[in-house]
């Protein structure tokens, strides 16, 4: 059963569902609710978190039943790194300008991939940093500071 | 060199540093925090007046929009500023007056830190209302009013919009009771309801309305400003119809954080009201419906800036707005 | 016909090599914001508006438009080409757009687009020179029971038609609407599930769920799947559409253009409800829906005429009447305003060359958006055959940019990051993220105009009933019910008892 439970996909999509409504349910049990002619802003929410439950429920109960599994591969290593290098472009943007940012993120994302050059990424990050601050700083006129502390 | 006559050289050359500082402000990009996204009402203003800005000061004004949360997320980016007139913030009525009241656990109080340099604009309010309304002046609009408590309906940008709380200051006045109908989307929706005859009344940027007026689909019965507006001449001002504390609509003026040394203050001043006294920069606010208005002092603008502040704490105290 | 005399005018004020050329900055500057992401219009044409102050007002808003329906024909170019979509509207495009250019149908997609939005921009610019003023006029009779009705019908329409499995689709619906309510309430000003996060009491960014989930989210699975990944960059078939494309594009064309028509004339409903609406309605009305999801060439031809009918419709209450149907319009108005002209009823007759003049140069700009585009389809498509690996961090970057410009925050960076896990989750669950993002946009709507309504009738629930335009759309919605679940239910019957 364990195993099963492992790769169904409906199970773990049901489950999802199930999960965030009573997350949202819990988390607005505190909003007021009002009345159906004069609705609080807890109305909404928790009708909705409770419409998910039932949802979740159904659909994790059909898994059970019909045991689809999860298709495809995937990679774990882009999954955590491309999340990951947006952050770290957000976070140079602010601490140290645009071309640190632009430079580190297309350096982590290439990294995230099967194959990675090394002079092929230089390349790559000079030719879109160039592409970039042409478009975006001179044409856009956007007030990025190219690098922070200059 | 003896170490006293050391010291002594040191210090000078540190305090002509700091006075040469202020004198060769600025020499580097300045950035202008608009704590709106971009193409709103403030946002047009900042991009009016930078141009001749950037002639008078000599360096690049960059204008920086940090929009989000009633404008509290650029005025907390503000106020983290170096407070050395490099970092400028473009405030307003609601960010600088109102929000203090609807936020308390807000971490910027903007009256302790900042410091106000001068008044730029103040875009009127004026008291619309549908068609549908009998009324053609403030005291016939209170009378119909009172005859039908609970009845009419006004539309705002939201809870915490100086529309509603003006007419939260003029229902405690007259003793009307009217009812609030938030519309998201902004002043914009706003006058769409009113043009639907969803909502009868209203506290609308007089901006905003001017085409309506003019096509008689809406109709001003009196105009939040220091002085009678251009734009509808025949209308008096609230003031004039009994309203002493309604002479200012939507105002915008410049702030840097506290600490920023008093020659800079004294110069963003004078650069400030020069731009403003601009005849082409003037035209180009009046015709947006937004009128020059500068302070005498940076001391004049701070008295103002408090009484907002208190004026609008007690609409927010009585009406029991929820901030956050 | 006095519509001629005007319509000739109107030729004579925008064929001046000045006028032209301002709409070609327009048309080309459109294009390339509507290819990146994040950056909308609305953003550049508040940048650009101090340099038009030194040209002439007809030029200025000449210009002006250019870019903004030049981004909606930029926007379905990466959304077809890499499942990114540059505007808010053109999501819709991603989901049969970018199976085609995996099929290596790229060309004959963005094609199609391009003639679509030709197409219905021309019908609208009619539309805007016979129907103008009557048209807004009849718009302001739309007021919170109508919107919420109107809105009603469209998600129940959604959730029944929806791709993929029915229950989980309409979890996602749910999903979505849960998602819309983050914010700041707009009746109480009590913020939703904001966790103290000053940026979440402004809601979610639609464009941070799009790029997260849609873009994100595929070059994530991508790198996972490295046969499929090479199979789409290498094969790329020819750049024409065939016979049987336009044949199978001509009615999605014209029924996106009705249906784009119809919402842009709308004040009060947002960006992609046109695209979102001609999509369903293709779908439920073509003879094998199973294609769709897989690179039906329909799914691609309406959305992208609703699109560009809606937002060239969105001029009309603007020009007319004098009210901005949307940011971006809020922005050409006090753009107009700053020149000195107030639109509204009387703009028609004291500025006849500023309203034929720009009215006739939307046509203008949608042809040379045909012409400046078409060429380009075979550089984009050559675009494809770089190696992925080159590829997708180059399309990271734009996104990264595209958010990050809309607030200059990091903090949307941030929640896009979760939304591209989410994205990937749901993808390898299979939910699909359509039904949500429909859900995410006009649940805080529907929501708005449902306590609205209820508070002006002083809680009286009939009047969505007792309200003649709102009565129609409810009708409308029980007979969509009736009709989609009866077969439904008589089948299983019929299932149970043969």
């Amino acid at each position: 059963m364990k195993l099963e439970l492992r790769n169904n996909k409906d199970f773990w999509a049901g489950l999802v569902f199930a999960g965030t409504g009573a997350a949202a349910m819990f988390i607005a049990r505190h909003y007021p609710f009002g009345t159906t002619l004069r609705m609080g802003p807890g109305y909404f929410p928790r009708v909705l978190g409770g419409i998910l439950i039932l949802f979740g429920i159904y659909v994790m109960a059909r898994g059970l039943r019909s045991n689809e599994k999860i298709q495809g591969n995937w990679s774990l290593r882009a999954l955590i790194v491309l999340p990951l290098s947006t952050v770290l472009f957000g976070v140079l943007m602010e601490l140290a300008g645009f071309i640190p940012a632009l430079a580190v993120l297309i350096f982590v994302s290439a990294a995230s991939g099967r194959e990675f050059k090394l002079k092929e990424v230089l390349l790559l990050t000079i030719f879109l940093g160039v592409l970039s601050v042409v478009m975006f700083v001179w044409g856009l006129g956007l007030p990025y500071p190219l690098i922070k502390g200059f | 060199m003896t170490k006293i006559k050391i010291v002594l050289l040191s210090a000078v050359i540190l305090l002509a540093a700091g006075v040469a500082n202020a004198q060769n402000y600025p020499t580097k990009p300045i950035n202008m925090v608009v704590p709106f996204a971009p193409g709103g009402a403030s946002d047009l203003v900042a991009r009016i007046i930078s141009p001749l800005l950037i002639k008078e000061l000599g360096q690049q004004i960059i204008v920086d929009n940090r929009g989000g949360a009633s404008g509290n997320i650029g005025v907390a980016y503000a106020a983290r500023g170096t407070a050395d007139g490099y970092a400028l913030l473009l405030g307003n009525i609601g960010t600088m007056a109102i929000n203090p009241a609807l936020f308390p656990k807000f971490q910027v109080n903007p009256v302790r830190d900042f410091i106000a340099i001068t008044q730029v604009v103040d875009a009127p309010t004026a008291l619309v209302v549908h068609p549908s309304v009998p009324a053609k002046t403030v005291k016939e609009f209170i009378e119909y009013a009172k005859a039908r408590p609970g009845k009419l309906n006004f539309g705002t940008a939201g809870p915490g919009s100086n529309g509603r709380l003006e007419m939260e200051l003029f229902m405690d006045y007259t003793g009307t009771d009217l009812v609030h109908v938030p519309y998201k989307g902004g002043a914009g929706a706003a006058a769409i309801g009113l043009l639907s005859g969803e909502v009868q009344c209203g506290f609308q940027s007089l901006a905003s309305v001017m085409t309506h007026v003019n096509a008689g689909k809406l109709k001003v019965l009196g105009v939040a400003a220091r002085k009678r507006v251009k734009a509808v001449p025949d209308v008096p001002i609230m003031s004039e119809q009994g309203f002493e504390s309604m002479k200012s609509g939507s105002w915008q003026g410049v702030y840097v954080p506290v600490g920023t040394p008093r020659p800079i203050v004294n110069r963003l001043f004078a650069v400030f009201t020069k731009v403003m006294a601009d005849a082409e920069v003037t035209k180009r606010l009046n015709d947006n419906g937004v009128e020059v208005v500068t302070s005498k002092s940076p001391e004049e603008f701070a008295e103002f800036m408090k009484n907002e502040n208190d004026k609008w704490a007690k609409v927010v105290k009585k009406v029991g707005v929820v901030g956050e | 016909m006095e519509i001629f005399n005007n319509l000739i005018f109107g030729f004579s004020v925008a064929l001046s090599v000045q006028n032209l050329f301002y709409c070609f900055i327009g048309c080309f500057l459109g294009t390339l914001i509507g290819v990146l992401p994040g950056i909308g219009p609305l953003g550049t044409i508040a940048m650009l508006m101090p340099l038009t102050f030194s040209i002439t007002p007809v030029g200025a808003l000449i210009m002006l438009a250019g870019i903004y329906y030049g981004a909606q024909y930029g926007g379905s170019t990466t959304s077809i080409l890499v499942n990114l979509p540059g505007e808010t509207s053109s999501v819709i495009t991603c989901i049969d757009g970018y199976q085609m250019a995996r099929q290596g149908r790229a060309g004959p997609a963005l094609a199609i687009a391009a003639y679509g939005s030709f197409f219905a921009g021309t019908t609208c610019t009619l539309l805007i020179a016979l129907f103008g003023p009557p048209i807004a006029e009849m718009a302001l009779k739309f007021a919170s029971p109508e919107y919420f009705s109107l809105m009603m019908m469209g998600l129940i329409a959604a959730a029944l038609l929806a791709p993929g499995d029915m229950v989980k689709s309409l979890a996602m619906v749910a999903l979505g609407l849960l998602l819309g309510t983050v914010g700041t309430d707009v009746d109480s000003g009590w913020a939703r599930f904001s966790f103290d996060i000053i940026e979440l009491t402004d809601g979610i960014g639609f464009v941070v769920i799009a790029i997260g989930v849609f873009a994100l989210g595929e070059i994530v699975a991508n790198l996972g799947d490295p046969e499929e990944r090479i199979i789409f960059t290498t094969k790329v078939g020819s750049l024409f559409p065939s016979k049987d494309d336009i044949r199978r594009s001509i009615a999605p064309i014209i029924r996106g253009t009705i249906l784009g028509a119809f919402f842009g004339v709308l004040p009060g409903t947002g960006p992609a409800i046109a695209s979102f609406s001609s999509y369903m309605v293709e779908k439920k009305v073509a003879a094998d829906p199973s294609r769709f999801g897989h690179g039906a060439i329909e799914g691609v031809a309406g959305p992208e005429s609703a699109n560009n009918a809606d937002a060239q419709c969105k001029f009309i209450p603007m020009l007319t009447l004098g009210i901005p149907a949307s940011g971006t319009m809020a922005l050409m108005l006090g753009a107009l305003m700053i020149h000195g002209i107030a639109p509204g009823p009387t703009v028609m007759t004291q500025r006849p060359d500023l309203f034929w003049g720009l009215i006739v140069s939307m046509w203008i700009g949608n042809l040379m958006l045909v012409v400046l585009n078409l060429p380009l389809i075979g550089l984009w498509v050559s675009l494809l055959k770089v190696p992925y690996r080159m590829l997708f961090p180059a399309i990271m970057l734009f996104c990264c940019i595209g958010i990050y410009s809309l607030n200059n925050s990091p903090f949307e960076l941030y929640l896009t990051a979760v939304f591209g896990l989410l994205g990937f989750l749901w993808m390898k669950l299979e939910c699909s993220p359509v039904p949500l993002m429909l859900g995410f946009v006009l649940g805080p709507m529907m929501e708005e105009n449902l306590r609205r309504a209820m508070l002006i009738s002083r809680g009286n629930p009939m009047v969505f009933l007792t309200r003649p335009i709102s009565l129609a759309f409810v009708i409308a919605t029980v007979l969509i019910v009736i009709v989609m679940v009866v077969p439904a239910m008589r089948k299983r019957r019929g299932d149970i008892t043969g």
